[in-house]
């Protein structure tokens, strides 16, 4: 039997991110991240509930041994924390799993679905924290550890943007402007979600990357 | 071509349904996973289940002999002789490998909800046991379908063929009558299907293809390139008559040089015997079991190639099983390579849920998923 474990995720910049996560973690089998784009399929959301009965399927047969999905929880005019939770789960439900209509009330826990057929438990994390709306880069700020001289990089990122003379993104993306922001002000200034963690500037300790690796663990291990 | 395929209740398979097919399929899964026995069901279903093609079936795994069934003894009224020894060996096309009689039958066709189209080959169906018993009236025989409940020991049980479409009756038993009404009957194209088993190239099929394009210079041509990418110096193939066996492959070098199919390399026979079952006429279904058979994966790149272009040019579908990786991404390479729809793999796999353990399942990849098919994430033997 081969035993491969799946990480669905959004886009490429969770590929980059999780590649860079994974390998430090204590997993049993290799995990391969997947983007809809490895499916066919344009990489977006939206297309992640259509994903989950090939995968589920992909389960039955034991082509792969575990699932876990990672989605930006978004905002409300896009997405948002309870319908993007209604959108997966739903199809998850329709696969045989037992998902609560409404998701845990603390934070940093991820959900884990049991199968009532005996299929392999699915995961299931909404970006930042598995609570709040937001996206990856939310979870990159909460956890960022303000150490000298990141605090105050931090700091000055804020201040840049909140000084731009024309705001041309959305509110719901300051955060991916802060971050590359802050990403650009490095020695090595980069653009991917890899480096921040490469570079050690993540926290840890810090409650969300601990919680979600934990759950990472537990859904893939 | 073959749009979807649904099979019910037959050898291995209780249910499976096969969403889509396309062109050129790859069907990969572990030894007792299905593969053949769909190919069979493919076969069977294209065939109309002719008594030719269930007699190949059954001769594909040894089953055709009678001495292996020996309580089976089932004689026919009208002339006294044994029945046809294939009826019971029939029993092994049925899940279970027992003679329903209650009524339950095989059933192939496209998957419910398919688009129901012209296509010669999108028809349903069913295999299944009926009773039927014989009266005289005068010099006449009069027979009718009865209850398997009443059968007694007049009671004739015979494989009833039905086509959604058509509603046929066929006997496998050796009976002339019957078979003389079979023939009235929707006859299956000639070679809509051919297959390409484990066996030796000088198999009656394989030289039956080589009759069909022997006076096609432009067929025979095709599978003289094909040969010439193992072997550059082959310069003409010709079949001669052999006292023992169906006939001779002679690969022609040069006047003096020339030298018998047989005593070559799997690799170079298996590839003859894949080149006629294509080019043996345009358009139908070519079933190849176990594709890598004696391809070197050198050349099994070459091979998709061709196929694959064989297939768009003559109109051909084509489903083959493999167990061997090296096969797999040659299959995957190509199709990437072609940026096409028209390859596609099927993993055929049994469920681990509880309530359906051990049911078939198939998994199917085309376009980008393919392209992501790792030889970690679908293990293919064992």
């Amino acid at each position: 039997m081969s035993d491969e474990g799946v990480l669905l995720v959004e886009g490429a910049s969770d590929v980059d991110f999780f590649g860079a996560l994974l390998p430090s973690l204590a997993l049993d089998r290799p995990v391969k991240i997947c983007p809809p784009r490895d499916y066919g399929r344009h990489n977006t959301v939206t297309v992640v509930p259509a994903l989950v009965p090939h995968l589920i399927r992909q389960l039955d047969t034991q082509s792969i041994t575990r699932l876990a999905i990672v989605v930006d929880a978004d905002h409300d005019s896009g997405g948002g924390f309870q319908p993007r939770w209604d959108q997966v789960t739903a199809a998850l439900r329709a696969e045989g799993y037992r998902c609560p209509q409404r998701p845990p009330r603390e934070p940093n826990q991820g959900s884990l679905f049991q199968h009532d057929d005996g299929l392999p438990a699915v995961g299931l994390w909404l970006l930042p924290n598995h609570r709040d709306n937001g996206m990856l880069e939310d979870l990159v700020l909460a956890t960022a550890a303000r150490v000298p001289p990141q605090g105050a990089l931090l700091d000055h990122a804020a201040e840049a943007i909140q000084g731009l003379p024309h705001t041309l993104f959305s509110d719901h993306h300051r955060s991916k402007a802060l971050t590359y922001s802050w990403l650009s002000y490095q020695a090595r200034p980069a653009i991917g979600l890899s480096a921040p963690l490469r570079a050690g500037l993540l926290d840890q300790a810090s409650p969300s990357l601990r919680g979600l690796c934990d759950w990472l663990v537990r859904a893939l291990g | 071509m073959v749009p979807s395929f649904r099979i019910r209740n037959f050898r291995l398979f209780d249910a499976i349904d096969i969403e889509h097919l396309t062109r050129v399929n790859l069907v990969v899964g572990k030894n007792n996973a299905g593969k053949t026995c769909l190919l069979e069901a493919l076969r069977v279903h294209g065939d109309d289940a002719s008594p030719e093609c269930l007699r190949r079936v059954l001769r594909g795994r040894a089953e055709d002999r009678p001495e292996w069934f020996p309580e089976f003894v089932e004689d026919g009224p009208d002339d006294g002789r044994d029945t046809d020894p294939l009826m019971d060996p029939i029993r092994s096309l049925f899940h279970g490998y027992q003679l329903p009689l209650d009524g339950s039958a095989i059933e192939l066709g496209p998957c419910e909800g398919a688009a129901p189209g012209s296509d010669a080959h999108a028809h349903a169906l069913r295999l299944s046991l009926a009773a039927f018993s014989h009266e005289r009236r005068g010099d006449e025989t009069i027979e009718r379908r009865v209850d398997m409940e009443s059968a007694d020991e007049d009671t004739v049980i015979r494989l009833v063929v039905e086509r959604k479409d058509h509603a046929a009756k066929w006997s496998l038993i050796r009976q002339r009558r019957l078979h003389r009404k079979a023939r009235v009957l929707r006859e299956s194209e000639p070679l809509a299907v051919r297959f390409v088993g484990t066996n030796t190239y000088e198999s009656e099929e394989t030289l039956e293809y080589w009759r069909h394009i022997a006076v096609r210079p432009s067929a025979r041509t095709i599978v003289e390139d094909a040969l010439r990418l193992i072997d550059p110096e082959i310069k003409e193939v010709v079949v001669l008559p052999h006292p023992r066996r169906a006939g001779e492959v002679i690969l022609i070098y040069s006047d003096v040089k020339r030298l018998p199919l047989r005593s070559l390399g799997d690799g170079i026979q298996r590839l003859f015997q894949i080149m006629l079952a294509m080019v043996a006429r345009p358009g139908g279904l070519v079933l190849i079991d176990e594709f890598e058979n004696g391809l070197h994966w050198s050349v099994q790149r070459l091979a998709w190639e061709l196929l694959l272009g064989l297939a768009e040019d003559l109109d051909v579908q084509l489903v083959a099983t493999t167990h061997s990786w090296d096969c797999i991404a040659a299959f995957r390479d190509v199709v990437g390579d072609r940026g096409s729809e028209t390859g596609q793999l099927i993993h055929l796999g049994r469920s681990i849920r509880k309530s359906t353990s051990g049911s078939f399942v198939s998994v199917l990849y085309d376009g980008e998923t393919l392209k992501q098919v790792t030889q970690a994430g679908l293990e293919v033997r064992g």
